[in-house]
């Protein structure tokens, strides 16, 4: 048998030797690869991802709040908390200088505005913290100055700033946003349209902290809030508030309210109070300026409701414009109580167009003694009284009225003439709105809908309207308010030449603790052009001080009528008004 | 392959010739050629050179996709800045703070020509310089305060932070790499421009304008 070649065998054995070293080297490998791929592959990869992957905030935009012509009352601002790592602050040098701490938070100091003493104790209080606020709310430019600064141990915290361009001009409506959320007004009432949710962004990055291509995934998509469009123009808004204010301060008020309706839509175009605020800065601002008080705030209206009466009067046929009375000027109720007159012109030979114009007390008390209290209650609450507007602003309030069957026997004469019971502004705007407009009542509109941002757009149900009195009682209603510019207590207090107008004043006495004193709330509220209402104008101011008579509302309706012919281009009244006389 | 099927071939063929005879011993099998070992290297290699293009590639991608977004951030900046500045001029009150300080009044009589008869309705009578103020509606704020406010305002419009974001809004002064602002100039590329409109000659008789509406 022949035997192996030694070379051979030595040759067999060194492949013997090296193949098993092969295969011991790619046995262990093939350990290792299982125990990598399989045994511990999830756990590794979890861990490679966690390292690798970084979540980032998507923002997401708050909605605007815009007037009628799409101009921003409420919208967002970005700003930046500046802030730093207190265990890495130091001297450093920049640009082959050296710059101190202090130094550096001098020039913080001088871009922020904030201390730089503040800023040293944030950094020094606790050494070993990693984070602490040198300044909060820098602008964008400011933020952009202190980039520059190229401080090694400064960072940013980006935040969402509410921002209201048009300030104190639209306030009272818009409300204010506060640390936690919506605190009043359109902010707060319609944040189910304004809010956003933010969303995030998952990624994977290099070594560099650059996005790895294709790793980017969305995990929670930002839905950015709708935008509240409402119908106030803040052009005319602001010129009301104005006229408020410059009156109001001569008089010595305490407060003032003015709304503008739109006859033909129902819409408000200006409501507009007297101190307001400004939502931008109101950490000073007394809680009582921090409200829309033609919504939130209830009087007794006065002898602006008499046209309410008239209306009721007239609609039932218990009276027509030229019925003649010889009119009291004290007129005694069941009780012992006397009914009185604010000045002798409201008593003598007037007629019925002659009572309201001259705002008598008597004569209405007389005239209402003709239909009774149920329905006139009926009349009122028709009109609006004793509930809230379709507006349902934020605080709103409904007003009150007796209960007809249980109604005293002193009420039921002086709610006639407004007091007694009391009533919102927007309530009192809505009721002329009804008369302006024909006899039919279209419900109060202060908010058009919510623009949301997929471009949809949510229209507020306009409502249904509502006749409230015919129309012919309606235009009779209005020749008779006419006479009040003409002969009644506006005369050459209120006058636009080429352009009638009918109104009615009222002098409301203010209760305090169950009392009636010498406080008083006088307003106006009428229409615009009489022979075609356009618009209604309602003005009210709360304790005057220096002139107590409802006329020392006028100047202020008397512009307000000037400015909105002028700034909506109506046209001049084509024919003389015939009137119903006022005496006889 | 070939070769070695070759050598080995005759063999059945020999042993039919001479029945016992010693094995020839082996002969040694051709060297390989060097373009197979030369054409494997440079298959290795360019497989290699094409994964480290493509890595650059990518990478140079992921560069520029942060880059942009920077850009992107940036320009928001810019466009906060210059949407907060808007809206401040375009407060009524600042206007007209802005308006009265000009020294511009608001007439309260106007009066109208109604074009049936000639008859002039108001008086007419021109507003008296002066006429016109802005009172303060929030309590302790000075009308002083909100005049300085509204230069304040003014002056942003024409020397303030505006001009640069209206600046930067247009041109890239990030110092960006060339082929970002091209991408930017593409994504430019795709809003319609609307150039002025030069006045047809004779059209109109003259210098007056024709504008072209879309």
């Amino acid at each position: 048998m022949p035997t192996a070649h030694p070379a051979t065998r030595r040759t067999a054995r060194r492949m013997g030797t090296v193949s098993l070293i092969v295969g011991i080297v790619v046995a262990a490998f093939m350990v290792r690869l299982v125990d990598i791929q399989v045994v511990r592959a999830s756990e590794l990869s979890a861990e490679s991802a966690e390292r690798r992957t970084s979540t980032q905030m998507l923002w997401a935009e708050r909605g605007r709040i815009l007037d009628r012509n799409f101009q921003a009352l409420a919208e967002n601002a970005d700003r930046y908390d500046v802030t730093a790592s207190p265990r890495h602050v130091s001297d450093f040098r920049r640009g082959g200088v050296a710059v101190s701490v202090m130094d550096a938070l001098a020039e913080i100091e001088a871009i922020t505005g904030t201390p730089a003493a503040e800023m040293y104790a944030a950094v020094t209080t606790d050494p070993e913290s990693d984070f602490a606020y040198l300044s909060k709310d820098a602008t964008t430019a400011q933020y952009r100055q202190v980039i520059d600064l190229d401080i090694p141990w400064v960072y940013f915290e980006r935040t969402a700033d509410r921002y209201y361009p048009f300030g104190s001009t639209a306030g009272n409506l818009t409300g204010m946003m506060g640390t936690d959320g919506p605190l009043e007004g359109v902010e707060l009432k319609w944040d189910s349209c304004l809010q956003a949710e933010h969303g995030t962004l998952t990624y994977q990055h290099g070594a560099d902290y650059v996005k790895l291509p294709g790793t980017t995934q969305i995990s929670t998509p930002p839905i950015n809030g709708g935008d509240v469009v409402l119908t106030i123009d803040s052009d005319l808004q602001w010129f009301v508030l104005q006229q408020l204010a410059s009156t109001g301060q001569s008089l010595g008020a305490q407060s003032g309210s003015a709304m503008v309706v739109e006859v033909e839509t129902g819409e408000i175009l200006a409501a507009a109070d007297w101190p307001t605020f400004d939502p931008n800065d109101f950490s000073n601002t007394p809680q009582s300026n921090l409200r829309a008080a033609t919504f939130t705030s209830a009087f007794e209206p006065g002898s602006t409701l008499k046209t309410i009466t008239m209306a009721a009067l007239l609609e039932e046929g218990l009276t027509y414009p030229e019925e003649q009375f010889e009119v009291p000027a004290t007129y005694a109720i069941p009780g012992g109580r006397y009914i009185r007159n604010a000045g002798g012109g409201a008593a003598g030979n007037l007629t019925t167009t002659g009572i309201l114009s001259r705002s008598s007390n008597t004569g209405t008390v007389i005239l209402g003694e003709r239909i009774s209290p149920k329905t006139l209650n009926k009349y009122f609450t028709k009109f609006g009284f004793g509930q809230s507007t379709s507006v349902d602003f934020l605080g709103e309030q409904s007003g009150y009225m007796q209960d007809p069957d249980t109604i005293d026997s002193v009420t039921v004469h002086t709610q006639t003439f407004g007091q007694g019971m009391s009533s919102t502004m927007a309530q009192m705007a809505s009721a002329y709105q009804a008369i302006a407009n024909g006899g039919e009542k279209l419900p109060l509109r202060m908010m058009t809908g919510c623009s949301q941002q997929d471009g949809t757009f949510d229209a507020v149900d306009k409502g249904d309207p509502e006749r409230v009195i015919s129309e012919s009682t309606a235009k009779t209603l209005i020749s008779m308010l006419e006479t009040v510019p003409q002969g009644g207590t506006l005369q050459y207090r209120v006058n636009v030449p080429g352009y009638r107008i009918a109104a009615k004043t009222g002098t409301a006495e203010i209760a305090e603790n169950g009392v009636y004193g010498n406080e008083r709330m006088i307003s106006i509220a009428g229409m615009v052009p009489a022979d075609d209402p356009q618009f209604v104008v309602v003005v009210a101011f709360v304790k005057p001080q220096t002139n107590r008579f409802s006329y020392a509302a006028a100047p202020v309706f008397d512009e307000i009528v000037t400015h909105l012919v002028k700034h909506y281009r109506i046209p001049p009244s084509s024919a003389q008004p015939t009137l119903p006389p006022i005496t006889w | 392959m070939s070769a070695l099927a070759a050598t080995i071939a005759p063999a059945p063929r020999a042993m039919k010739a001479a029945s016992v005879r010693a094995v020839p011993s082996a002969k040694t099998s051709a060297p390989p050629r060097i373009s197979y070992a030369i054409a494997t290297l440079v298959g290795i290699f360019a497989i290699l050179a094409g994964q480290l293009v493509l890595s650059i590639a990518l990478g140079n991608g992921a560069y520029a996709i942060q880059d942009l977004e920077r850009q992107l951030a940036e320009r928001n900046r810019d466009l906060s800045i210059v949407s907060e500045e808007i809206g401040q001029m375009q407060d009524p009150q600042t206007l007209a703070t802005l308006a009265v300080s000009l020294g511009m009044v608001d007439d309260g009589d106007p009066a109208y020509l109604r074009l049936s008869d000639a008859a002039v309705l108001g008086s007419g009578q021109p507003a008296e310089a002066g006429s016109t103020s802005v009172v303060s509606v929030v309590p302790g704020e000075e009308v002083a305060g909100m005049e300085t406010v509204a230069a304040a305002i003014a002056a942003q419009a024409t020397e303030g932070e505006s001009m640069t974001a209206f600046a930067s809004l247009t041109e890239d002064t990030s110092g960006g790499a060339a082929e970002t602002i091209s991408v930017l100039e593409g994504v430019d590329a795709q809003v319609p421009v609307v150039t002025a409109q030069t006045s047809v000659a004779g059209s109109f008789g003259g210098d007056l304008p024709s504008p072209t509406t879309h």
